[in-house]
């Protein structure tokens, strides 16, 4: 902070410094940050603390409503906290107005300026740097490039498809070079073919240009697919900070667990018996491993977890049948087991196979089998 | 038409009941014709006698002449209530246009309750009735010492016409994209070069729809404009003076003239107004009302 203070210009980039190689330095700093709108009686961000490391593609995950929009907006400067303090680059940007964050944002409707042409909507921001002429020219076009839309720099917004404007504002928003680009659900009005197939170009794209991108979203397959790192975010407050692995296989609240993929929870005991460390999931036993605290506790096994063939796990139980859910290129059958309803994700053709009431073995590995406090 | 098919079956009291169907339509066109021939009549009449041949306004027509169109030029009195007229209204849309966009900025960036009372206040000048805005100004330019003339007139018009500038401009702001003032300062522009950039260029047509709304509004202003002008007089204060004395037919012609052009620009204003509203907003206002949700 205070090397920032000392310089007028801005720091050099991140990153480069080397002086950890492992751990990247943050960009992006949340200290206790919340939120609360003229008004409003709850905290729409409530004592957020996060660090998003440069170079890093961070999304933030979370259902409506969760604080993730409004984080993203402080980073913007569109929004200022209510308390607590954001930092960028190791700088209080407190009262620093937007025009003046190394920060460009996404927005979700693309906000193209509809009376410019996609080229002056792309050299709005080299205009307003006052960056030289020649030099507008050559980045307008290296950056349109990047992002296919080399031929369509004549058109105007209206004239384009939202593919094609999502990928103008993507353009707009990199062409400044900006420390950190926050994108707001910028594929929620795509179809989901296009949805997909954006993912993958947007994932690429930041390895290419290297900045680090800070992602909102609800749609936990694009968070899964393309962060390096996430956040899960509910009712203002972060539940959970991880890669994508981490988050998935190893939920650190029933929220995360829930909210994630599909699982089956429930509440339970970890107990000891006999110097192993068992955990009671209704009738059903499994070990766990023994630094596993012990007690009451929730447990969370994902669906894809739970086997309807008594081989493909160590843990191995009756159940019957209860429903059969057909989803197209899966089943999820419901299998009653001693108390417990696991939820089991097969083939669509074994689901065919089941009627309800048939007795069935199903089995997991009790490894997958998470505990969560609370 | 479908009146003579069902009379074919259960005869009487059908054909009763079309025949009082068609005599109420035929009222109901009558009374809408009525109407129409109220309103454009005088209209036509005196469009009629603007190139009639007689310095009678009276039928029989005599002859098709343009010659009333010719003498406005030589009406030394009138042309230079045309010319005086012509100067205030052209002075009042360039102060207005400025004046009320900056209102309406100011009102649309407002925040609580603030925008509800600006706006109150700058309208009511333009609800006042003519003759009460009239007579205050009047008295008031007095006590101050504002001369009676061109300066006068201008801002007596100024507190009429600034209103309907705010309110053209301001239902175009209220409509644009939020975002895009957002997207702008985020992309470095500051408060005046997002307005300059973003903002003004999308309602450029609003406010050219509101100064030609301005000008047809203050070119024939009468009320306030009785009040507040000295010896010189504007175009409607003089024709509405010459009336007293019979007027000649020139006056027919530039009064035909003032219609013919007035009719133009609204329009052009209408037309200006409704095109606004339709190319950006169409997807992106669809858009945005689903998202609210």
């Amino acid at each position: 902070m205070e090397e920032a203070s000392l310089s007028p210009s801005r720091p050099g980039t991140p990153g480069r410094e080397g002086d950890t190689p492992l751990e990247p330095p943050t960009v992006v700093r949340f200290d206790d940050v919340s939120k609360v709108y003229n008004g409003a009686t709850t905290k729409a961000v409530d004592g957020v603390s996060l660090d998003i490391r440069a170079g890093e593609f961070f999304s933030i995950l979370g259902p409506s409503g969760s604080g993730k929009t409004s984080c993203l907006r402080m980073i913007a400067g569109f929004e200022q906290p209510s308390s607590g303090r954001i930092l960028l680059d190791g700088v209080d940007v407190q009262g620093i107005p937007p025009y003046r964050r190394d920060v460009n944002t996404v927005f979700q409707n693309y906000a193209l300026f509809p009376h410019m042409s996609i080229e002056a909507n792309v050299s709005y921001p080299l205009r307003m740097h006052r960056v030289a002429k020649h030099e507008i020219d050559e980045r307008v076009s290296e950056t349109l490039a990047l992002v296919e839309m080399e031929e369509l720099r004549k058109r105007f917004p209206h004239q384009l498809s939202g593919g094609q404007r999502q990928r103008a504002a993507l353009a707009r928003a990199l062409v400044g070079r900006p420390k950190v680009l926050l994108l707001d659900e910028p594929l929620g009005a795509l179809d989901l073919q296009l949805r997909q197939q954006m993912q993958l170009a947007l994932k690429q794209l930041q390895r290419d240009v290297g900045i680090t991108f800070v992602y909102v979203t609800h749609d936990q397959g694009e968070a899964l697919s393309m962060s390096d790192r996430m956040a899960v975010m509910s009712t203002g407050h972060i539940e959970q900070v991880g890669t994508p692995r981490e988050v998935y296989f190893h939920p650190n609240t029933p929220f995360v667990a829930g909210f994630i993929g599909k699982a089956n929870l429930g509440r339970g005991t970890v107990v000891l018996e006999s110097g192993a460390t068992v955990g009671h999931w209704g009738g059903i036993s499994f070990p766990m491993a023994a630094d596993t605290p012990l007690g009451p506790c929730a447990f969370s096994l994902r669906h894809e977890s739970v086997s309807l063939s008594d081989g493909a796990g160590d843990i191995a139980v009756r159940g019957t049948v209860e429903e059969v859910v057909f989803l197209g290129d899966s089943s999820e059958v419901m299998v009653a087991v001693d108390g417990v309803t696991l939820v089991a994700k097969a083939p669509a053709h074994i689901g065919f196979a089941l009627s309800n009431g048939q007795a069935i073995t199903v089995s997991f590995k009790a490894s997958e089998v998470v505990r969560i406090d609370g | 038409m479908t009146s003579p098919e069902v009379s074919v079956a259960p005869a009487g009291v059908i054909s009763m009941e079309s025949a009082l169907r068609v005599i109420r339509s035929l009222f109901a066109w009558a009374g809408f014709i009525a109407v129409y021939l109220f309103l454009y009549t005088p209209l036509v009449t005196i469009g009629i006698f603007a190139f009639n041949d007689s310095t009678v306004q009276a039928l029989p027509w005599s002859g098709f002449t343009l010659q009333w169109f010719g003498a406005i030029g030589q009406n030394g009195l009138l042309f230079s209530a045309l010319t005086f007229g012509l100067s205030v209204s052209l002075l009042v849309v360039a102060v207005a246009s400025v004046v009320g966009t900056y209102f309406a900025v100011v009102v649309n960036s407002a925040t609580g309750a603030a925008p509800r009372v600006l706006l109150a206040a700058v309208i009511i000048p333009a609800i006042v009735p003519g003759m009460v805005l009239g007579l205050s100004l009047a008295i008031t330019f007095r006590l101050v010492g504002i001369p009676a003339g061109l300066w006068s007139i201008v801002i007596g018009h100024l507190a009429f016409t600034v209103p309907v500038v705010t309110l053209v401009v301001l239902t175009r702001l209220r409509r644009l994209d939020p975002s895009l003032t957002q997207a702008s300062m985020d992309l470095g522009a500051n408060g005046w070069r997002t307005f300059w950039h973003v903002t003004f260029p999308q309602l450029r047509t609003a406010i050219l729809a509101a100064a030609l709304l301005t000008l047809t509004l203050s070119f024939d202003e009468v009320v306030i404009t009785f009040f507040l002008a000295g010896t010189q007089q504007t175009l409607p204060l003089f024709i509405w003076s010459q009336t007293r004395f019979g007027f000649t037919p020139e006056i027919n012609a530039i009064v035909t003239i003032i219609g013919a052009v007035s009719i133009v620009l609204i329009v052009i204003a209408t037309r200006v107004i409704e095109r606004e509203v339709d190319p950006f907003a169409g997807t992106g206002r669809k858009r945005r009302s689903r998202r609210g949700r």
